[in-house]
C-alpha cells in the first residue's frame, strides 16, 4: 500500500517511469495472481503481464484514488482472463513445457508446500460449489478486502446484487461445511 | 484480521463470527498466499510494460505531429494515398464508361435524326425526283416512320436505324420507274386489300340480308300460296 505517497507514485506513472510502475507491480502483482490462482484462471503469469500492460495503456483514462486504482487492475484482469479463457475454449491444449511446470511447481519449502496443497485442495472443493460470479464476489471481498462497491465495478454489477451473490454464496459455504463434505 | 461467513460481516468486524467461517478464511489465505511473482517473469512484465510505454508516447507524439501541422506518419502517408488512387480508379472508371455510351449513342438526343438528314441531302443532291414521286417518296417514309414507331415495342433501336435504312434504300430505287409504280402500286393494294376486305365483308352482309329478304320473300309467296290454298 502507498497511502499518502500514491499521488506522486501515480503521477510519475502517468510520466512512464519505470521505478513508479515497477513499484505498482511489485505491491499489486501478487494480489493479481493469488486472485487468479484461487478462481482457477489456466495462466495466472500471463493474465497478470497482460493486465499491467493495458493498465499503462489505458493510465490516461484512469482517475482515482488507490483503492480505485486496486479495483481497477483486478477489473482489467478478470476481463482478460475471460478473454483468454473464451480463446483457449478454440484452440486445442498443448503439453506445457518444462519451464513452466517448474514454475509451477513448489515454491521451496516441502512441509509448506505440502500443507498448501491440502489446503488448497480442500477450498477448492468449496468453491467449485459456487457460480463463476459467486466465487469471484467471495475472492474479491474475503481474499482482497474491496468494498462492496469495487467489487460492483470490478463484476460490472449493481452494490446490491454484489450483496445478493455474496449472501448466497457464504450461504452455500456454510451448508457444505455444515454437510462434513469438506473438513476445514 | 478475523474473517467470517456472516453475510453482514463477512470480513468478520463483529463478534458474532463463527468459527467454521473463520477457519475456512484462513484455509483460503494460507492456500492462496499472496506471493511475488518470480524474478525472471516480473522483469518481463515490467520490460512489456515500458515498451507499452514507449509506444505510448510515440503514439501521443504522432498525434501531436498531425496537429501541428507536421508531415504525417508514413502509415498515414500510405492510407491517404490508397485513398487517392482509389477515388482515381472510381473517376476514371466512370469517365470510360460514359464515353463508351456516348460513342454507342445510347444517350438521349443522340438518335438518327442526323443520319436522316444526311440521307434526304443525298437524294436532293443526287437524284432528280419528279414532285409527285418525291411525295410519294416522302409519304412512304413518313409511313415507314410511323410503322417504326408502331413497330417500337421495346426493340432496339438499332434494328429500327436499320429498318430506317432499308427505306431510305427504297428511296433511292425511285430512280426507276417501275419501281416507283411498283412502291405505288404496293400503296394502293394496302388500300385496296383493306378496302375490298371490308367492302367484302359488307357486301356479304348485304347478300345475307338479301338472302333474307329472299327468304322472306318466298315465304311470303309460300305463305300466300297457302292461303291460296
Amino acid at each position: 500500500m502507498f497511502g499518502s505517497s500514491w499521488g506522486s507514485v501515480l503521477e510519475a506513472c502517468r510520466l512512464g517511469a519505470e521505478w513508479a510502475w515497477r513499484q505498482v507491480y511489485e505491491d499489486v502483482a501478487p494480489s493479481l495472481l493469488r486472485y487468479h490462482r484461487a478462481r482457477g484462471t489456466a495462466d495466472p503469469d500471463d493474465v497478470v503481464g497482460d493486465t499491467f500492460v493495458r493498465a499503462v495503456r489505458g493510465l490516461s483514462g484512469f482517475d482515482g484514488g488507490e483503492g480505485e486504482f486496486r479495483a481497477w487492475l483486478f477489473s482489467i484482469s478478470r476481463n482478460r482472463a475471460a478473454d483468454l479463457a473464451r480463446a483457449a475454449s478454440r484452440r486445442a491444449e498443448r503439453p506445457a513445457h518444462l519451464e513452466e511446470l517448474v514454475v509451477a511447481g513448489g515454491m521451496g519449502d516441502v512441509e509448506d508446500d505440502a500443507v498448501r496443497a491440502l489446503a488448497e485442495e480442500r477450498i477448492r472443493e468449496v468453491l467449485d460449489e459456487l457460480t463463476p460470479d459467486q466465487r469471484d464476489v467471495l475472492l474479491l471481498r474475503l481474499l482482497e478486502d474491496l468494498t462492496i462497491e469495487q467489487i460492483a465495478g470490478v463484476i460490472r454489477k449493481s452494490p446490491g446484487a454484489v450483496k445478493a451473490l455474496q449472501a448466497r454464496g457464504l450461504e452455500q459455504i456454510r451448508r457444505k461445511i455444515s454437510s462434513g463434505a469438506v473438513t476445514l | 484480521m478475523r474473517r467470517s461467513l456472516d453475510p453482514d460481516d463477512p470480513i468478520g468486524s463483529s463478534s458474532s463470527a463463527d468459527p467454521d467461517g473463520e477457519r475456512f478464511v484462513e484455509d483460503l489465505r494460507t492456500a492462496f498466499p499472496a506471493q511475488p511473482a518470480p524474478h525472471g517473469i516480473a522483469d518481463d512484465h515490467v520490460a512489456a510494460m515500458m515498451a507499452a510505454v514507449e509506444l505510448a508516447a510515440e503514439g501521443a507524439a504522432s498525434q501531436a505531429g498531425g496537429a501541428d501541422g507536421r508531415p504525417a506518419s508514413p502509415r498515414r502517408r500510405t492510407m491517404r494515398h490508397r485513398i487517392t488512387v482509389r477515388i482515381a480508379a472510381v473517376v476514371t472508371g466512370l469517365l470510360l464508361s460514359m464515353g463508351g455510351l456516348a460513342i454507342a449513342g445510347a444517350f438521349p438526343g443522340s438518335d438518327d435524326a442526323d443520319d436522316q438528314q444526311a440521307v434526304v441531302t443525298d437524294l436532293d443532291e443526287n437524284v432528280d425526283i419528279p414532285d409527285a414521286i418525291e411525295d410519294v417518296a416522302d409519304d412512304q417514309g413518313e409511313d415507314a416512320d410511323e410503322l417504326a414507331d408502331a413497330d417500337d415495342q421495346g426493340e432496339n433501336e438499332d434494328a429500327d436505324e436499320n429498318e430506317d435504312a432499308d427505306e431510305n434504300d427504297d428511296a433511292d430505287e425511285t430512280e426507276d420507274a417501275d419501281d416507283q409504280g411498283e412502291d405505288g402500286d404496293d400503296q394502293g393494294e394496302d388500300v385496296e386489300e383493306n378496302d375490298a376486305d371490308d367492302q367484302g365483308e359488307d357486301e356479304g352482309d348485304v347478300e345475307e340480308n338479301d338472302d333474307q329478304q329472299g327468304e322472306d320473300t318466298d315465304d311470303g309467296i309460300e305463305d300466300g300460296g297457302d292461303s291460296q290454298d
